[in-house]
């Protein structure tokens, strides 16, 4: 009991702050996604729960000034994505925007996280910056001690649901490769009579 | 001449046997890793004669405690943890389930414990909460539920129990089995399924849904 109250004493008091009204015209910019080429792309669900659950975080109080930025900053990259039509889809899962986001090209993307970066940076109440891994596609926000707040993959397939077992993928290729290397191995080398045993 | 004979000396002695041996690990490394890490992780539940100590590089706020029952809690009494916060205990006596709850769902915390995917919701909120967990380790034991179990979710700012009402099969792109749209707290976990096959990938999931009966709501 002692511990545990020890354990409290110490632990630093991150209490949620609730959504103020800066941080709600925010969260109705996002909520109302982009139109594309007469699509509405929305964000899901899930994605909008993720940032309500960032303003919720102790210390992210946005000012006016701030929310104005971060909802400019969305306007901005609704103009990018305009440009690229083609990436809205019949299929109701592209038609959210996260997923839609990933059947950009390069350059677009490139646009967006300089766009996305420098709301990040123009947030003077709370230290935070934007990244996005281009390898594992995740986008994050990141806190002054360099912990992830919040972080979302950006996938054109669901990534709600994970893989909780065993992925043998990777293994599965291997074993082909392997498999394919040896057969091409043992028929170049009848081709070549390699097999035969000289005199 | 010498030179030459020197420079095939090296090749077939050192350089063609240093690169087929590096090939020869990382062969094996990768074909064997995704096999053997969730052994290793089994391994360990069996042979541990303690409470398994995951010993842990990720952040923590969780403290045990016991609390008096009250109908709400104001949110200024709950912290919103960072990504990869252990932030809470999952349990459930009759199957022998009890685990730590991470804010978030990688790889990394699917590891160490059952995970809760960022994009719902905390307990108290009155909206659905969508939890993963390994087949093999953490969320083994959700097979053996029954509609009725109970299933606790203790935090720092309040106990949570669930009433499970639904056990299901189903497809893990299927959006309406993980809607995380409704307006009221349902607790969702999930895990890979069948559970002890390995496949190479798995395209289905064992899904335990369950209804807050008790725990206060966040003001």
């Amino acid at each position: 009991m002692v511990t545990a109250l020890l354990i409290l004493f110490a632990l630093p008091t991150f209490a949620a702050t609730d959504v103020n009204p800066n941080e709600q015209a925010v969260l109705t910019r996002f909520g109302a996604g982009c139109v594309v080429d007469g699509h509405t792309l929305t964000p899901t669900m899930d994605n909008q729960n993720m940032a309500r659950n960032f303003f919720l975080m102790d210390g992210v109080d946005f000012t006016l000034t701030e929310s104005t930025l971060v909802i400019d900053a969305i306007d901005d990259i609704c103009d990018v994505i305009k440009d690229y039509p083609a990436i809205v889809k019949s299929s109701t899962l592209r038609v959210q925007i996260f997923n839609s986001l990933a059947d950009l090209p390069l350059v677009a993307k490139q646009e967006i996280l300089a766009l996305a970066q420098n709301a990040a940076d123009g947030i003077e109440s709370i230290d935070i910056s934007f990244e996005y891994d281009f390898e594992s596609k995740v986008a994050s926000i990141i806190g002054a001690d360099s912990e992830v707040m919040v972080s979302a993959e950006i996938s054109l397939t669901s990534v709600i649901v994970k893989n909780t077992g065993y992925d043998g993928n990777a293994t599965i290729w291997l074993i082909s490769l392997l498999s394919l290397s040896m057969i091409t191995g043992v028929v170049l080398a009848k081709k070549k009579h390699l097999l035969v045993r000289k005199p | 001449m010498f030179i030459k004979l020197i420079k095939k000396v090296m090749v077939a002695l050192l350089i063609v046997p240093l690169l087929f041996c590096a090939l020869e690990y990382g062969f094996f490394y990768f074909t064997l890793k995704p096999l053997i890490d969730p052994m290793i992780s089994m391994a360990g539940l069996l042979v541990s004669d303690s409470a398994i100590d995951f010993g842990d590089d990720l952040d923590s706020i969780y403290v045990e405690q016991d609390f008096t029952d009250r109908g709400t809690v104001p949110l200024s009494e709950v912290v919103i943890p960072y990504v990869g916060t252990y932030y809470a205990r999952i349990e459930s006596p009759r199957v022998g389930l009890s685990v730590r709850l991470y804010w978030g769902d990688s790889l990394k915390i699917l590891r160490k414990g059952a995970g809760q995917y960022i994009g719902s919701n905390l307990p108290g909120f009155k909206k659905p909460l969508l939890i993963a967990g390994h087949n093999i380790t953490t969320f083994n034991p959700i097979q053996n539920m029954i509609v009725g179990d109970l299933i606790t979710i203790k935090t720092n700012y309040g106990q949570y129990i669930y009433e499970v009402y639904e056990i299901a099969i189903k497809k893990s792109m299927d959006t309406e089995a993980f809607n995380l749209e409704r307006s009221e707290e349902i607790l969702i976990m999930y895990s890979c399924y069948p559970f002890h096959i390995l496949r190479s990938h798995k395209y289905d999931r064992f899904i335990v849904y369950g209804r807050r009966i008790s725990g206060p709501d966040i003001k």
